[in-house]
């Protein structure tokens, strides 16, 4: 059930309408457990075994933790990263190793034969095993409390709104909400339900139709003339964009209907003009995880080793979040590009500030904006290729300057649609970030144009969203 | 008060809509009764499957109107006791029903998967597997078929059914277990809501203005559907995706063991011969330049032990002949050549017959 379906939009209604029915806490738990189960079993039934498993190995850890002291508070805390870490290993990056020491194998001549596993890669595992492992660290670093209710846990990890792409919340802020008794609030449904129809907007209006464009460039990559493939790379940029952040529109206002309030996942990272301001900005729940759970901790054991231990530590996270979309080389480069750029500019940032203060403060703007944007179009050709040795043939194609097919897949008066629609996204986010709309008449009318323009306007090929994969 | 039965009978609406679209038979039934012209009544395809999906029957360009009958046939005689089997998808369907008499000089032909027989081994049984293209890698993937068939016989209470496989699906672990969720989940829900919440014929116009508006503003089709690069034909965007993918050597093989494997099990079973018949899509055919071979490869594989009816080269060579404009299924002239084609293989095993 992705968020673009009709199923989606029917059991929403059943389960929030049903949520307000209730009159007390317990119900309403009760109610959001079954319905986030139903929501992850209509993709592939039996993969709710796994997340089961993880959600009472850690409920357990986290109740052990508080509990004992010393070595055996590490224990478990072990035990229940081991318990998450263990499934991704198994389900997601198995197959990797095994192939990579099939390759190292057959490149020293030697015949390695062993299992590869054929199953599909169960949905949203990164993210969910990430908030569960958040709260093991939290239960073990004192800064939450274990929590007793295994109900109210449960929903934690599996509240359907964030359970297959997020965002990776932490216990501090969704406990606390999951078991207070919320009346029903016509200004959060309002927002809510705004915000939802944002998110459509830009997954079925602009995501899907700029998906077409993209699509054609990276299976077209030798017909494609280099401006049709500088074109892919340049729309894939706002593809994944309106994708995931118009996915994370529809879990936060899906919550805010339920009176529940999800960190923000996104920040306007378009306007970013340095690489450190955009990661402060995009996908912002996945790396303030990776900053206080790896980065921190390994640069303050590290920090004697001064500017090493800074590029060790960069090196160490973006390695780790490259491999962590996937289980690829063409992620594990994207990641480490990442690091690279993080490097040099904490290096070079008293030169550049030098150089950069001789300019005009809009010149000097721009120019960060279109430089860490340009940066961006390019490491994304590693994200969005199929194999690194692709990403390289995109890249070799677009500087080649070459002629060929300049058709992107999308008829003219579309692509200048594409452009408009992208323009309106950019405006209204900078201009009206917000999603309450106070009167009730203009709310109806915002309701109802959204509705017509998605219809009319929305490309509806069930396409998935791009996170899901991971 | 008003506002909490609104609520209630809301969230019993949506309840019962959800459930509904689940149900198969449910959805069976309401189909049979929405099957009208009415106001209420389903949205039928008349014009093509891909002409319906994607609601374009404003652009008469493109409207087909796909085979359902095909010519009889009668040149041979049933004294050679023969009888025929198929194993088909919708590309053969209504041969066993409507014109039998066309798959000529046999005394019976039966559908096999979910057709009323018993094989009779004092006579010589043929067995044709005939499948869509696009099927191929998922159904032989895996030796499904044997299990799809199995599963129909034993519904059918017939007796003598040929052993089933070890293990059929691969798709999982083993350490899953088996659980039957049917009741609750259904890989068709979307399609199911939408037929009941908006499929009505009353509401066509709204969806004709959203084809007109992708056709003549953006030039495009809508949804699943996308046009031929000659502007000729509509194509399955799933297809168009499909028949480009390259088929690696571990995939080939997988798959000619597979159909090795049943052909096997189908001999054992009692089958003088079994004919395998991929027809290919309309992208294969019309156009063939991205197209990935994956047809003359599994043809023309020297592992292959099944005999082969090869309608793809037939209709490669005149693709305006046997493709329907509007509609992912043959014209009547492929149905009609694909039919032919198979009495002229029958029609010289008859004469080998003889002659012994």
């Amino acid at each position: 059930m992705t968020f673009n379906s009709l199923q989606f939009l029917v059991f929403f209604m059943v389960v929030t309408l049903w949520f307000f029915s209730l009159k007390n806490q317990k119900g309403r738990v009760l109610l959001l457990i079954i319905a986030s189960c139903y929501f992850y079993m209509s993709f592939i039934p039996e993969y709710i075994l796994i997340l089961g498993g993880t959600i009472i190995v850690d409920y357990l850890a986290g109740l052990q933790i508080e509990k004992s002291e010393g070595g055996r508070r590490k224990f478990w805390l072990i035990l229940s990263l081991i318990a998450n870490i263990g499934t991704l290993c198994v389900f997601k990056y198995y197959n990797f190793f095994i192939d990579n020491l099939h390759e190292g194998g057959a490149f020293f001549g030697m015949s390695i034969s062993l299992p590869v596993l054929k199953m599909a890669l169960p949905l949203g595992l990164s993210f969910h095993t990430f908030q569960a492992m958040s709260y093991t660290i939290e239960v073990y670093r004192e800064n939450q409390k274990a929590e007793k209710n295994f109900a109210v846990y449960a929903l934690y990890v599996m509240f359907y709104p964030q359970l297959v792409a997020g965002p990776i919340e932490r216990p501090q802020n969704v406990l606390p909400q999951l078991k207070e008794f919320r009346p029903y609030n016509w200004d959060n449904v309002k927002e809510g339900l705004a915000r939802m129809l944002w998110g459509f907007y830009k997954k079925v209006v602009i995501a899907d139709r700029l998906a077409m464009i993209v699509d054609r460039t990276y299976s077209h990559t030798n017909e494609s003339s280099s401006l049709a493939l500088f074109a892919g790379a340049f729309f894939y940029y706002f593809q994944i964009y309106c994708d995931f952040s118009g996915y994370s529109d529809i879990a936060l206002g899906a919550a805010t209907v339920m009176n529940i309030r999800l960190i923000e996942n996104f920040n306007q990272p378009f306007f970013s003009k340095s690489i450190s301001e955009f990661w402060r900005k995009w996908h912002i729940s996945l790396y303030s995880w990776f900053y206080d759970y790896v980065f921190n901790p390994l640069f303050f054991s590290l920090k004697s080793w001064g500017n090493y231990a800074i590029v060790l530590c960069l090196l160490i996270t973006f390695f780790l979040s490259g491999f962590w979309h996937g289980a690829t080389w063409h992620h594990i480069i994207y990641g480490l590009l990442m690091a690279v750029a993080l490097i040099y500019e904490y290096f070079t940032r008293e030169q550049r500030k030098k150089l950069f203060s001789k300019m005009p403060k809009a010149l000097n703007n721009l120019l960060s904006m279109i430089l860490t944007f340009g940066f961006f179009i390019f490491a994304e050709i590693f994200f969005r290729s199929q194999t690194a040795t692709a990403a390289c043939t995109y890249i070799k194609k677009i500087l080649e300057l070459k002629g060929g097919s300049n058709y992107l897949g999308l008829d003219r008066m579309e692509l200048l649609f594409s452009v408009l629609v992208i323009v309106i996204m950019l405006c209204r986010e900078k201009l009206l970030p917000g999603h309450l709309i106070n009167s009730n008449k203009r709310f109806y009318l915002y309701l109802f144009s959204m509705v017509l323009i998605c219809y009319f306007f929305g490309v509806f090929a069930e396409n998935q969203f791009i996170y899901f994969q991971f | 008060m008003f506002k909490k039965i609104a609520r209630d009978l809301l969230i019993l609406f949506c309840a019962v809509t959800l459930w509904a679209s689940t149900s198969r038979t449910i959805m069976e039934y309401t189909s049979q009764k929405r099957s009208t012209d009415k106001w209420w009544g389903f949205y039928d395809y008349l014009n093509g499957n891909l002409v319906g999906l994607s609601h374009l029957d404003i652009v008469k360009k493109f409207n087909s109107h796909p085979a359902l009958g095909v010519n009889e046939h009668h040149t041979l005689d049933s004294a050679y006791n023969t009888v025929l089997y198929l194993h088909g998808d919708s590309y053969s369907a209504y041969i066993q029903d409507v014109n039998f008499k066309c798959i000529s000089g046999f005394q019976n032909i039966n559908r096999y998967s979910g057709g009323n027989y018993t094989l009779d081994r004092t006579k010589r049984n043929i067995l044709i597997i005939e499948i869509a293209e696009m099927q191929v890698r998922d159904y032989f993937g895996s030796l499904r078929m044997i299990k799809d068939v199995y599963e129909a016989d034993k519904r059918k209470e017939i007796t003598g059914l040929p052993h089933l496989p070890v293990s059929t699906d691969a798709r999982y672990l083993s350490f899953f277990p088996d659980i039957n969720t049917g009741l609750f989940f259904n890989k068709n829900i979307n399609q199911n809501l939408e037929c009941n919440l908006f499929n009505y014929n009353f509401m066509m116009p709204m969806f004709g203005s959203k084809a007109a508006l992708n056709y003549y503003f953006f030039h495009r089709a809508s949804g699943d559907v996308v046009i031929s690069n000659d502007w000729k034909f509509l194509l399955q965007k799933e297809s168009t995706i499909k028949y480009r993918i390259p088929i690696t050597s571990d995939e080939m093989t997988e798959l000619i063991e597979n159909l090795n494997k049943i052909g096997n099990h189908y001999k054992q079973y009692g089958f003088s011969e079994i004919y395998l018949s991929i027809i290919p899509c309309t992208a294969t055919i019309a156009q063939p330049e991205e197209y990935n071979n994956f047809i003359p490869l599994i043809q023309n594989d020297p592992r292959l032990a099944l005999k082969i009816i090869d309608i793809y080269s037939v209709m490669k060579n005149s693709p305006e002949e046997y493709l329907c404009h509007g509609d992912t299924h043959w014209n009547i002239n492929g149905k009609q050549k694909w039919v032919e084609m198979i009495n002229e293989i029958l029609a010289k095993n008859q004469t080998q017959l003889k002659n012994h």
